[in-house]
Order: structure tokens, then sequence, then C-alpha cells
């Protein structure tokens, strides 16, 4: 899949979950960057891409990643197998 | 030995700091890193020599199983070193709690276990057991590819600035830096600067603030049993003060010790008292432990419960009790547990756990975002509530505390406001914790002036990187140093020592 397919869809889910619209995210951008960004929220994160990308996630793999680019690559390498 | 003594600040500090950059100058790195190790030793069975036992037991059988793991990748092998790291644990903090209450569970009052032992409980066991259990779990994760040298490993766990009371730092986050001080790759003379303005700011923080208000914060908690509404309401918010400035205090004299060895720890508090809602207050209250338990207890748990809803659930309510209710619930039970093993730690850890799944509540029901003073005063009304729980000697006084501080028959006006009582028509009495005038005007004043530094200071072991040398930064570190030597032999114990 498509890295840009992937941001997109990450946008949706993130819109969805932070119930904000207007919200864009990008490669650069961090759990810091999103006050709504909690345990719980991402947990959330991690229910909704396993459900949009059919793939299964570790309870601490996102936490360890940087920022969003590192999830983008994250997904793409593991849709991609 | 505390950091805030004379034998740490006039002896062992000054020495150490002196034998480690002068074998670093005269020999090499890893030499000046070993012998950093045998002064973290030291320092550690300063209290107890018997204790360093204990950790050597801890950190060799650690060792061994993160070897194994990284050999085999063997769940087996994570489960039976998270079953020593938390047998030891068990039976060092908590055995006597265990077995008092399946006494009192099965036996009612009658013991007959009369005579076991008080066990003393080793110092910073807690602190130093997660460390090694985060470092298994994230092997077997992946999160570590390799195995580092032994004397990494134990660099890495017997680090003194963190050994004792935290922060509870990732091997990611140390990895690298000991690598680097091992080639003397570090930022020498700078960081060393920036090291001992926030070590200094820290033993201010201890000692001139905490210090200061403990004895008030005390008072109130000693008389649980007359303490009038004003008092308890006061007292909770002397000892949360007390409690912040002496952690977050500790904390920053951890990360400055660190900076002055070459090492960047972790900072652990970042202005909770400004927290808008229980979710912040967490997010920069001891930020290092709420990130292990949300790592490696909440997050797992949420997770497969998550999945679980997902597939078999619809109810709403249902959702809500177990992807939101009892992984967080649980969670926070817990993290008070961890803190001492008593009745008093566990509530504490519900009463914040129950704010947190009401403010998540909020949220999922998507209602209306309350005003700053609203939600912050909610925030704070929590955390005091919970505070009182962790301070008193047990259930009953801290059930008292809470009763007296909001039950209208406790409201009395101080004896020395009795012309304005009477004239309002309020009951007045002589109050045993503002016992006089210039007593309870002083420990208001007190109360008032840390209440603001309490939201105001700024976060040097977060913006350490933000300090530029200058006048006037030198002459407020020489002030706070002046200031802390002056009042070091005031009888002190660092709060999180006992966990």
């Amino acid at each position: 899949m498509k890295h840009d397919m992937i941001l997109q869809i990450l946008t949706s889910i993130f819109r969805e979950i932070f119930d904000d619209d207007e919200l864009n995210i990008n490669r650069e951008t961090t759990a810091l960057d999103i006050e709504e960004w909690d345990s719980l929220n991402q947990i959330k994160i991690i229910l909704a891409c396993e459900k949009a990308f059919n793939v299964r996630l570790k309870p601490r793999e996102i936490t360890a990643m940087e920022n969003i680019g590192d999830m983008i690559d994250h997904l793409s390498a593991l849709v991609g197998r | 030995m505390l950091f805030a003594s004379k034998e740490f600040l006039f002896l062992f500090l000054p020495l150490a700091l002196l034998v480690f950059h002068g074998a670093r100058c005269i020999c090499n790195g890893k030499i000046a890193v070993n012998i950093l190790i045998i002064f973290s030793l030291v320092f550690y069975s300063w209290w107890k020599l018997e204790f360093i036992i204990l950790l050597g037991i801890s950190v060799s059988l650690n060792y061994l199983f993160l070897r194994l793991i990284l050999i085999s990748q063997s769940k087996l092998i994570l489960t039976a070193g998270l079953i020593f790291n938390l047998g030891l644990i068990a039976y060092f903090k908590y055995r006597n709690f265990f077995i008092e209450n399946i006494e009192l569970l099965f036996l009612g009052n009658f013991s007959i276990f009369e005579t076991y032992d008080t066990i003393l409980i080793p110092l910073g066991i807690s602190f130093y057991t997660f460390q090694q259990i985060a470092m298994l779990i994230d092997a077997r994760d992946g999160a570590i590819k390799h195995t580092p040298p032994f004397l990494n490993f134990v660099q890495f766990i017997t680090f003194f600035p963190q050994l004792i009371a935290g922060p509870i730092v990732l091997y990611k986050e140390l990895r690298e830096q000991i690598e680097n001080l091992q080639k003397n790759q570090i930022d020498g003379i700078q960081l060393f600067g920036i090291g001992s303005a926030v070590f200094s700011f820290g033993l201010f923080k201890k000692v001139c603030l905490a210090d200061t208000i403990a004895p008030f914060a005390d008072n109130a908690f000693n008389s649980h049993q007359i303490i009038t509404m004003l008092e308890a309401w006061a007292g909770s918010i002397a000892y949360s003060l007390q409690l912040y400035f002496d952690f977050s205090g500790y904390s920053d004299m951890a990360v400055g010790l660190g900076l002055m060895f070459g090492l960047r720890l972790p900072f652990n508090f970042d202005t909770p008292f400004r927290a808008r809602n229980m979710t912040n207050f967490w997010k920069s209250w001891h930020i290092t432990m709420t990130r292990f338990f949300m790592l490696y207890v909440y997050s797992p748990a949420a997770l497969r419960l998550g999945r679980f809803t997902e597939t078999h659930l619809k109810n709403i309510l249902l959702v809500f009790i177990l992807t939101i209710l009892a992984p967080t619930i649980f969670t926070f039970l817990l993290s008070g547990l961890w803190h001492g093993a008593g009745w008093t730690f566990v509530m504490f850890g519900f009463v914040n756990g129950l704010a947190l799944v009401i403010n998540n509540a909020w949220r999922m029901l998507k209602m209306p975002k309350l005003p700053f003073i609203v939600s912050w005063s909610l925030t704070m009304l929590s955390v005091l509530i919970s505070f009182v729980y962790f301070r008193a000697e047990n259930m009953q006084a801290a059930h008292n505390f809470v009763i007296a501080m909001f039950s209208i028959d406790y409201f009395f006006l101080p004896n020395w406001l009795e012309i304005f009582a009477d004239e309002i028509g309020v009951s007045w009495k002589t109050l045993p914790v503002l016992s006089s005038g210039s007593y309870s005007i002083k420990f208001l004043v007190i109360l008032i002036i840390m209440s603001v530094l309490s939201v105001t200071l700024p976060n040097l072991s977060k913006n350490y990187k933000e300090l530029k040398p200058s006048w006037i930064l030198a002459s407020a570190i020489a002030f706070m140093l002046i200031m802390s030597v002056g009042l070091l032999d005031r009888p002190k114990v660092f709060l999180y020592f006992q966990f």
C-alpha cells in the first residue's frame, strides 16, 4: 500500500478518535502535537489500525515510534507482507 | 546517604566527581564508568551493607534472564524472569501485608503468625526491579536486540542518582549514552555546569520548600481525630505541596546528578498542579512511573479487552466497563499498591483511577468542555482526596480527615477571628492545628507562597537545554545553594524512599 494512502486512512482514523474534522497529520506529527493523545486514545488508534489495515499490532509498538512517519513505515511493511 | 545531607554534598559527591572526571581525563571513559559503578555500590551500601547482596543477586539473575530471552525469544523464560522479580518484591515488600490480610479474611482477628518478623524493605527495590522487568519485556518484544556487556547493564541499573527513587529509566534511553560515556564522548564541562544548576534547584525545592511546609502537614495529619474543616483543607493542601516539592526536588537532583556524570535521565514532573483534567495530571506527575504502568500493565490489558469487545459485544455500557473502567481501575490499584503495602495506598490508586474513568466517560459522552476553573478545581479536588489516603497512617485516620474536609459540622473559625465570627454568626474555637494567631498567619503565608511557586517555578529537569550562563542564573543558584546549605541540619527524610 502506498504511503500516501496509509496517511489518508490514518488521518480519517485520527479525526474520528479525536473528534476533530479539521485535524491534519503528517509524517512529522508526534503524540505531543495532539493534546488529547493519551493511553486510552492510543489503544483506540491501535484497534482502529488493526481493523483498517487488517494487521495485528503489539501494545507497545506505537509508543516506541518517534512520529506518524514511523507508523506509516511500520504499517506499510506489515501490509506488504 | 541522602542527597540533601552533608556527607553526600561535602564528601561523597565531590570525591565521586573528582575521581570520575579525573579517570576520564587521565585514563579513559571505560575505566571512568567502572569507577562510577563502584561509587554507586558504595552509595547504595551506605544504608545497610546486606542490601547490596540482594541487589547483586537481582542484577546477576536478571542479566542471565535477559541473555536467555535474547537467545531464545522464549515466552517461558520471560515468565520465569517476571515471577522472579515479582516474587522478590512480593517477599520483601508485601509478605506481611498478604499474611495479615489472609489472616483477617479467613481467621477474623485471630493471628496464628503472631511472631512473624518485620522485614526491612530493601532500599529502592520497587524502582530497580521495575527497571529490570521493563528491560526483560522489551527484550522479548524485540525492542532490545543485543545483550549489553555485563558492566553496561550494571551501570544502567545501579547508576546512583536513579537507583533509590527513580526516575524509572528505560534501557533504550541510556544504552547509547553509556556507550558514549565509555568512549569518553560527552559534552564535559558544559553538561556539568547545567547539571549543577538543575541539582541546586532540586536541593532548594527539597530543603527550603518541602521541609519548610512538612511540619504543618504532619501536625494536621497527627490531629485527624480533632481536626476542623479549615485545618483539614489546609493540611491536605500542605501535604500535597510537600509531596510535590519533595519528590520533584529529588527528581531534579537525580537529573542534575546524571548530567554532572554525563548522562541525561528522563524528567519526572511537568508542573502537575496546572493540570486541567486527570489525564493531564497523570501525564505530568511521576511521569516515568505512569509510563511504566501504561506500557506494561494498562496497554496490554486494554488492548486484549478492546479486541474482545470489538468482536463480541455491542452493549455500550459493557464496552465502557471492559475497555475503559476495568483496565484503568486495575492499573491504578496496582500502582497504588506499588507505593506501599497498605490499604491506604490501594485507596489512593482507586480514587485516582475512578477520577480518570469519570474524566474519560465525560469525553466519551461528548459532554461540553468545562471552563478551566471548574475542571481544574475538580481535578485538584480528586488529587487532594487521593493524597489524604496516601499520607494517612491508616484507613480510619484517612476517613476522619476526609469527613472533616466535607462535613459542615466541622466548620469553625480559628479563635483569632472571633470578632469576625461573632459578627457573621459562625462558631469559633481554639483550633489545635491553627492554634495561635501568629502561627496560623505564618502557615497561611507559606501555603499561599508555595501554592503559587508550585505552578510557576520552571521545570529545569525538563528544560535544562534552554539554560544559558548568565549573572542572573549564577546569582539564583548561589542564593538557592546558600539557603539550602544553611537549612541542611533540619530533620528530614525523602518521602519516596519508603517505596
